[in-house]
């Protein structure tokens, strides 16, 4: 067995680790588990448009050419959508780059214009109006929302993620010992510490290669900029570039002409049968060349971005260019490294994988949740014998670590659940991004204040039945909406999580009264004497 | 002599060493040994961007294990100067061929 000063150690570090990062994580995994259906979302959010319905992809070529004789400007750049949906909801679409201060386009800040066909076959456009509900649910998971450049933030969440990875192994090593006598025992009853430790444990143990994967994907992802440039200098000799690059015969024949959408459909599926097409992405430059993305899914493989596979297109020949990034093309090891990409992703194996990452997502929530509450209680000063419970002072620490706790956490559910009920107006009126940061951080910010106010034992229940209260005006939006888009699975999700927010705020209601009062969950329990008393 | 006869007891007071030296040694140590996968499976170090980007994958699992087991050693030098010659070693192991 495993010495007990080596698991004395590692309880240590797990603790540490754990209390930096734990509510850091918190919002990473609630909001991972939640762009599982991203797409989802952003269909639930999507604005309302006046456009006519997409025309057949047979009209494909007649919409391009109006849409551009209107506007010269969408030929530099366009998109052709397969999939329409409330989000996409037009066959075509251009974009215009938006020139940041230094002269150059600014990534992801482009307008976008749709266009369709009426029923006399004249264009129709509209511009874009963004919801970045979606987006915004995946900066909260990549970055905590914070507004950091990239470089920031990636330092910042890949060192997040590596101390998530020491608490993974320090937790593992110090459940070790008694794992097989404790297994599938959650000791309900007096001993709430017991409970609390028991539900984390199985949590952790059964969600440990979900975990474990997480934790080193994530690495990858903030890390691998440094790493590659490290690799190019100590193994590549600084050659790496070299490595990429593929044998192209690129040469466009004389007197070509580009094939039409319709035939550049049938010869990419001639080429990859199961392969579903969702965008081609047309791109001609000054010079006259063209280049043509392609983006789709081919359920039989794993994909490495959650939406599908890239690649490029010949447009002369319907030729499929760059296939290492489309599903089911590549060396030997491309399978390996998709498999890295989905395995963070969920994108194999369909639906049911990707409720099971939001299971395992949410989960993953309440471990680091249950983490948390697990200090707290180790921060307890407890009555002895004889002495009058309500006499006793609470540690700072302990009740600092409470009300952040509940505040970030209930704050982070309330501020989703506000941000998606609010969405659907704000993409409406084509409110800008920062709109909806500052729906969510005002949620978040009033129940951290408010627990710093009431104390964790009332706002625990407080913040609780607000987080109910947001997350059922995600149903009441969609009956009260002028966008009827009915009843779906994000309602009903919502109204499970509502009633879930419900029950566990009368429990935590409970709690506050009847929980022992040198405990911080008692609303009565004495405010934190100094640190210089409590160390006795 | 009383110390030598006391047995050594871990701690986590002198994290700070061991872990330092395995974030900056185990970072160098993760690159050379998947460099070291790099050259010795397959076709070696080749024209093949999936091989590139697994050998940029491997990094991470090595780093982040080496780091978790760090704590193991009994203190900072010793987790300096093993990481050291395991960094000499790897590093010879890589060129050798």
């Amino acid at each position: 067995m495993i010495r007990a000063d080596i698991v004395k150690m590692y309880k240590e570090a797990h603790s540490w680790v754990g209390i930096i990062a734990g509510l850091a994580l918190f919002i990473a995994f609630y909001c991972g588990a939640l762009t599982m259906f991203e797409a989802q979302i952003n269909s639930w959010s999507a604005a309302a448009y006046t456009l006519p319905k997409p025309p057949p992809l047979e009209r494909t070529q007649e919409l391009i050419d109006k849409t551009i004789a209107k506007n010269p400007e969408a030929k530099k750049s366009y998109t052709i959508n397969f999939k329409t949906d409330a989000y996409t909801p037009a066959r075509m679409q251009w974009n215009i780059p938006t020139i940041g201060k230094n002269g150059k386009p600014m990534r992801g800040k482009d307008k976008i214009y749709y266009a369709s066909l009426d029923d006399n076959g004249n264009v129709v456009t509209s511009p874009q109006r963004k919801s970045f509900a979606g987006k915004l649910i995946d900066d909260l998971h990549l970055k905590i929302g914070l507004p950091f450049t990239r470089y920031v933030s990636d330092f910042f969440m890949g060192t997040i993620s590596v101390l998530y990875f020491v608490a993974l192994i320090s937790g593992t090593i110090v459940l070790i010992p008694s794992l097989i006598k404790d297994l599938f025992v959650i000791r309900f009853g007096k001993n709430l510490k017991r409970m609390w430790l028991d539900a984390h444990n199985l949590m952790g143990i059964f969600s440990l290669p979900f975990h474990i994967v997480m934790a080193f994907t994530a690495v990858i992802f903030a890390f691998h900029t440094p790493i590659y440039a490290l690799q190019n200098k100590m193994l590549y000799n600084g050659n790496i570039q070299k490595l990429w690059e593929e044998i192209e015969n690129d040469q466009i024949p004389a007197n070509a002409k580009p094939l039409s959408v319709l035939e550049l459909k049938s010869r990419i599926e001639q080429q990859a049968q199961n392969f579903t097409i969702s965008s081609l992405s047309f791109k001609n430059s000054k010079d006259g060349h063209t280049t043509i993305r392609v983006t789709g899914d081919d359920p039989r493989f794993v994909t490495r971005t959650p939406t599908g596979g890239f690649g490029e297109v010949n447009p002369y020949s319907g030729q499929l260019e760059h296939t290492d990034t489309l599903p089911g093309f590549g060396t030997k090891y491309e399978p390996v490294v998709i498999g890295l990409f989905a395995s963070h992703f969920g994108t194999y194996g369909g639906l049911p994988i990707k409720w099971a990452y939001f299971i395992l997502g949410l989960a993953g929530a309440g471990l680091f949740y249950t983490g948390n509450i697990l200090w707290v209680e180790s921060k307890r000063k407890r009555a002895r014998a004889k002495q009058d419970p309500s006499e006793i002072k609470q540690t700072k620490s302990g009740f600092i670590l409470a009300q952040l706790t509940i505040g970030v956490s209930v704050g982070t559910i309330a501020g989703v659940s506000l941000l998606l009920a609010l969405s659907r107006y704000l993409a409406n009126y084509n409110a800008p991004e920062i709109y909806y940061n500052y729906v969510f951080y005002a949620a978040l910010v009033l129940c951290v204040a408010w627990a710093f106010i009431r104390g964790p034992a009332k706002a625990g229940y407080e913040t609780t039945f607000f987080a109910a209260f947001a997350t059922a005006l995600i149903p009441i939006t969609t009956l009260i909406s002028f966008l009827n888009r009915g009843f779906g699975i994000i309602e009903i999700v919502a109204l499970i999580g509502t009633f879930a927010l419900i029950y566990m705020g009368i429990k935590a209601r409970k709690r506050a009264q009847n929980a022992p009062i040198d405990s911080v969950w008692h609303e009565n329990c004495n405010q934190p004497a100094n640190s210089l008393k409590v160390a006795e | 002599m009383s110390s030598e006869t006391k047995p050594f007891k871990y701690s986590s007071k002198n994290w700070f060493p061991k872990i330092s030296a395995a974030t900056i040694l185990g970072f160098f140590l993760a690159i050379i040994i998947s460099g070291i996968f790099a050259k010795y499976t397959g076709a070696g170090i080749s024209n093949d961007g999936a091989k590139v980007q697994l050998t940029m994958w491997l990094v991470a699992p090595v780093w982040l294990l080496i780091i978790s087991f760090a704590f193991l050693f009994k203190n900072g030098v010793q987790a300096w100067l093993y990481l050291f010659i395991a960094n000499i070693a790897a590093i010879l192991l890589f060129v050798i061929k």
